[in-house]
């Protein structure tokens, strides 16, 4: 049994620390009142229950050595794929997108989950063997991280599906794809981008994207981003204060408490708070990168830098779209969003790599 | 990997330094921007009615309609101020009084901020909706609504408007409300009267904000009667609302605070009883109070000349308000009941009664002769019957109001105790009844020569209310136990439990004053019919003129419930002007109230 003191304790602090600042904002968006609508349906309430099964879902996850958890890389993967291919067909949709199904008073987002069954897929693939350090390895690899981005995409939901390209990009580095190959990709994928906004992409889609790059032309659809960021901004150095003032009420942001959950934080908080934020993630990319540095096991070592990798992304690019800098997609803030499948998912990766922390192998015998 | 970790931090600090530059450098003019689309309303909760002991209203909110002004609009009609104001029936000069008003504020809104965002600020708060005109007519107000293009600017609002609706009957007793005072609303910020919800919801800063707009200019506050007394309960509490403009949407609106009705306050008067005594005071100026002497609610508390309340409701009529509020037209707006100073004459008599048998050396059989004047110690002081009334014992000198019995009582005592005795039973300080600005009389205690004669009835500096006569009857009636009055059920009854006075004293002036409306100076009324028990008074104020007159009692002698005092102005002797005022009230009370 590895010693309690060697697990790496300080990410899973900060991510506690980031979902706190998200119940903060949550209860000040929306107050609980179980009086209208009963304590499962308060957000508030709802969240803490979603906060306190992810953190049992992370001890969990932080508790095997990688060994085990490789031996259950592919049926998960494989699993996650199929009740994604089924929610294609078989579910009606809701709220205009697929992808959902229920679970009692819960929603489930599968796609969500996929998201880390794909690295342990990954991780599982680049991990042994000099092959796939080559071409073929690097198409293997791409169709591993594609299939489920192509499933996400048609769900449809832009912004999950393009979380897999940072990280693959950020395994086959760390697996020691050669730069040519890397190169090569990247050029495949940049063609391939305007023909896939032509023809895969939702007209909605397209509008918020070129709203992005056109905002004169785009009319209402900058509207919510707009708000987010006159929203953050109107904070100020120090923020506006939390409930004592009549600004932090959700108004015409919509998803003020998912996806814009950053324009509350801005506007309550001001630079301060964001700056907390911001810093929090800063502190558990270091220390996802310490756990990838300090194990020489490359499963291990590819499972932290795809945790790392799409935490990342994530937090770049809803913090982007929130000022201004990225298209609107819907991405939420890991650990501070509202989201049942968002929050287990962020603490189940960041278990994961816990977990190759806490059972680091500081040598590694050649022959395998 | 370390190329990785890197890239990452990089580009965190890329998001840093666009928050730095949005959230520190430009953030004043991203809060304009969102301060621009939101507009806090705030909805007033109706006012609390006040009602009579049977349920009967004597005030109400009832639906009206204002006008808001936005000046943007407002401004591009030159013609508008003079169209409105024939509206409105008032001159041009008052419309544009208070457009100058509104611009005053939003300039001291704008002088807040530095000088290169006033600009921006005037021009957003000229598309803000600011109070204008309040209780328009129906049909102004249809004017104005269906005829935008005529009135450009002037959103009309639905309001509430205070009516009474027995206007005169219970002026004194409702009061009215009016617009928050200048000073009022200058320290509001400090008193913070109302705004403890708002506070509490918004913070105090940013009410302060609101007030600054003078969005609580508008504010009604209760003024006099009830609807001072009681203003915090009966107030609406304000509501809060939070509006946000959207575009090619209708507004978002949040309410932050629900807006709450006041509370009602029910009175101990009776109004049908009310309206017979004013009736019975007729065209007499003069006052009549009467009260259940077992609890000490007040049952009558009229006063003439009376004032219409209605009045005070704008659209204010100056004129009539000036009307009332200027000398020699009667003081309509006095409360005589209980703010007014009056000599009581001879209905103190009592009081000097108690005083001296209870000072061990009167024996109220022996007997004082009266022959008409009474030899002071630096003049001649006369009986009121010239003739003289004879030998005359306590219960006779009460029962015929003799004066010189009372004179030689008070030369006796000196002023000091029937002070005392005069504290003792109620007068010389407020009773404590729950209507603002009581007046609490005035009982001299310490007098040389013959003072001490003058006090004993009732004249020199002695100054009471009939309310306090109404009292002091009560303490007889009672048994010597001291009884507050209230006018509404709000206030709890309170009675003086200390031990009764001497028994036999107050046997004796009981008995004097049961023989008053019997065989005394009220024998010519029909109220010993009613067992009433009570004093007559003249008291002399300017020589030339006639008395005020007095009556105060209580009845049933012999079970005692209600206590009445009736005071008339300049009208001649008590038993011949007050006395029969008492007898109407005291047969509507007999009737009404068991």
């Amino acid at each position: 049994m590895t010693p309690l003191r060697e697990t790496p304790w300080r990410p899973a602090a900060a991510a506690l620390v980031l979902t706190g600042v998200g119940l903060t904002a949550i209860w000040f968006l929306w107050p609980p009142n179980p009086a209208k609508s009963g304590y499962l349906g308060s957000t508030f309430i709802r969240q803490v229950i979603f906060a306190a099964a992810g953190v049992a879902v992370m001890l969990l996850a932080a508790l095997p050595h990688p060994a085990r958890v490789r031996r259950l890389a592919w049926p998960l993967y494989a699993g996650g794929l199929a009740v994604l291919a089924v929610l294609l067909g078989v579910v009606d949709p809701m709220r205009g997108t697929r992808g959902w199904f229920a679970v009692g008073p819960f929603t489930v987002q599968p796609a969500e989950f996929v998201k880390v069954f794909t690295i342990l897929a990954l991780a599982e693939f680049l991990a042994y063997g000099r092959w796939k350090e080559g071409a073929r390895g690097f198409v293997v690899a791409s169709l591993i991280a594609g299939v489920p981005a192509a499933l996400i995409l048609v769900q449809p939901d832009l912004g999950t599906a393009l979380l897999f390209v940072p990280v693959l990009f950020a395994m086959l580095v760390t697996a020691g794809a050669s730069r040519r190959l890397l190169l090569a990709g990247t050029a495949v994928l940049a063609l391939a981008a305007p023909i896939g906004f032509m023809t895969a992409l939702k007209p909605y889609q397209r509008d918020r994207l070129t709203a992005f790059w056109r905002p004169e032309a785009a009319g209402d659809q900058t509207y919510q981003t707009r708000h987010a960021l006159s929203a953050t901004a109107s904070g100020g150095p120090m923020g506006r204060g939390l409930g004592g003032s009549v600004t932090p009420y959700p108004f015409t942001i919509p998803d003020r408490h998912t996806d814009f959950v950053l324009s509350a934080i801005g506007e309550s908080l001001g630079f301060m708070g964001c700056t907390l934020v911001l810093t929090l993630y800063g502190a558990i990319l270091y220390e996802l990168f310490r756990i990838a540095w300090s194990t020489k096991e490359p499963f291990g070592r590819l499972v932290a830098v795809g945790v790392a990798a799409l935490l990342f992304a994530q937090v770049a690019i809803n913090v982007g779209m929130t000022i201004g800098m990225m298209p609107t997609t819907g991405l939420t803030l890991p650990f501070v969003s509202y989201g049942g499948s968002s929050l287990l998912t962020c603490f189940l990766a960041m278990g994961l790599a816990i977990g190759v922390g806490r059972h680091k192998v500081h040598t590694l015998r050649r022959g395998t | 990997m370390v190329a990785l970790f890197v890239v990452a931090l990089a580009s965190l600090a890329c998001l840093e330094a666009r928050l730095f530059y949005l959230q520190v450098l430009k953030f004043d003019d991203y809060r304009q921007i969102v301060d621009a689309r939101r507009h806090l309303e705030l909805p007033e909760g109706g006012r609390g009615r006040i009602l009579d002991r049977t349920g009967a209203v004597l005030a109400r909110d009832d639906r009206s309609f204002s006008l808001e002004v936005v000046l943007e609009d407002f401004r591009k009609d030159p013609e508008l101020p003079a169209r409105l104001a024939r509206l409105l029936n008032v001159g041009v000069e008052e419309i544009d009084a208070r457009v100058a008003g509104i611009e005053g504020r939003m300039e001291a809104v704008a002088r807040r901020r530095p000088e290169r965002e006033r600009k921006a600020i005037l021009r957003r708060e000229s598309r803000t909706p600011y109070p204008f005109v309040k209780n328009l007519a129906f049909e102004q107000a249809c004017v104005v609504e269906v005829n935008p293009d005529r009135y450009p600017g002037l959103p009309v609002r639905q309001e509430l408007r205070r009516v009474y609706p027995e206007g005169a009957v219970a002026g004194h007793l409702t009061g009215y409300t009016g617009l928050i005072s200048d000073r009022e609303h200058r320290d509001l910020p400090n008193s913070r009267r109302g705004l403890e919800r708002l506070d509490e919801a918004i913070g105090v800063e940013d009410v302060n904000g609101l007030w600054e707009r003078g969005r609580f200019q508008e504010w009604t506050i209760g003024r006099g009667g009830i609807e001072e007394q009681y203003d915090a309960h009966l107030r609406g509490r304000v509501g809060l609302t939070l509006k946000e403009k959207r575009r090619n949407a209708p507004a978002v609106e949040v309410e932050l605070l629900a807006q709450e009705n006041g509370n009602d306050v029910t009175l101990t008067i009776d109004l049908e009883v009310q309206k017979t005594a004013l009736k019975a005071l007729g065209g007499h100026v003069g006052a009549v109070v009467a009260m259940d002497i077992r609890d000490g609610s007040i049952l009558v508390m009229a006063s003439t000349p009376t004032y219409d309340p209605n009045v005070f409701i704008p659209p204010v009529d100056r004129d009539l308000v000036r009307w009332y509020f200027s000398e020699g037209n009667g003081t309509p707006m006095a409360n005589r009941a209980m703010s007014s100073p009056y000599p009581p004459g001879s209905v103190f008599k009592t009081t000097t009664a108690m005083a001296a048998l209870t000072d061990g050396r009167t024996d109220p059989a022996h007997e004082t002769r009266c022959t008409g004047a009474f030899q002071g110690r630096a003049r001649t002081l006369r009986c009121w019957l010239d003739i003289g009334h004879g030998d005359m014992g306590t219960v006779e000198a009460l029962e015929l109001s003799c004066n010189v019995y009372f004179y030689t009582r008070g030369s006796e005592l000196g002023v000091l105790p029937i002070g005392r005795w005069a504290y003792r039973m109620g007068y010389g300080s407020p009773s404590g009844i729950d209507l603002p600005r009581e007046f609490g009389g005035k009982i001299p205690l310490s007098g040389t020569g013959d003072i001490a004669s003058s006090v004993a009835i009732g004249q020199d500096t002695v100054t009471i209310t009939p309310m306090q006569a109404a009292r002091a009857a009560a303490f007889i009636a009672n048994g010597g136990r001291l009884v507050r009055p209230r006018i509404t059920t709000l206030q709890e009854p309170w009675v003086d439990q200390n031990p009764p006075v001497d028994a036999a004293a107050l046997e004796t002036v009981r008995r004097g004053l049961i023989a008053v409306p019997r065989t005394g100076t009220a024998k010519g009324t029909a109220l010993k019919d009613f067992k009433v028990a009570g004093k007559t008074g003249s008291a002399q104020v300017v020589l030339g003129r006639p008395t005020h007159g007095w009556f105060a009692g209580y009845w049933p002698h012999d079970d005692p419930k209600h206590a009445i005092a009736v005071v008339v102005e300049f009208a001649g002797h008590g038993g011949a002007v007050a006395a029969p005022i008492a007898e109407q009230v005291v047969r509507a009370i007999s009737e009404r109230i068991p």
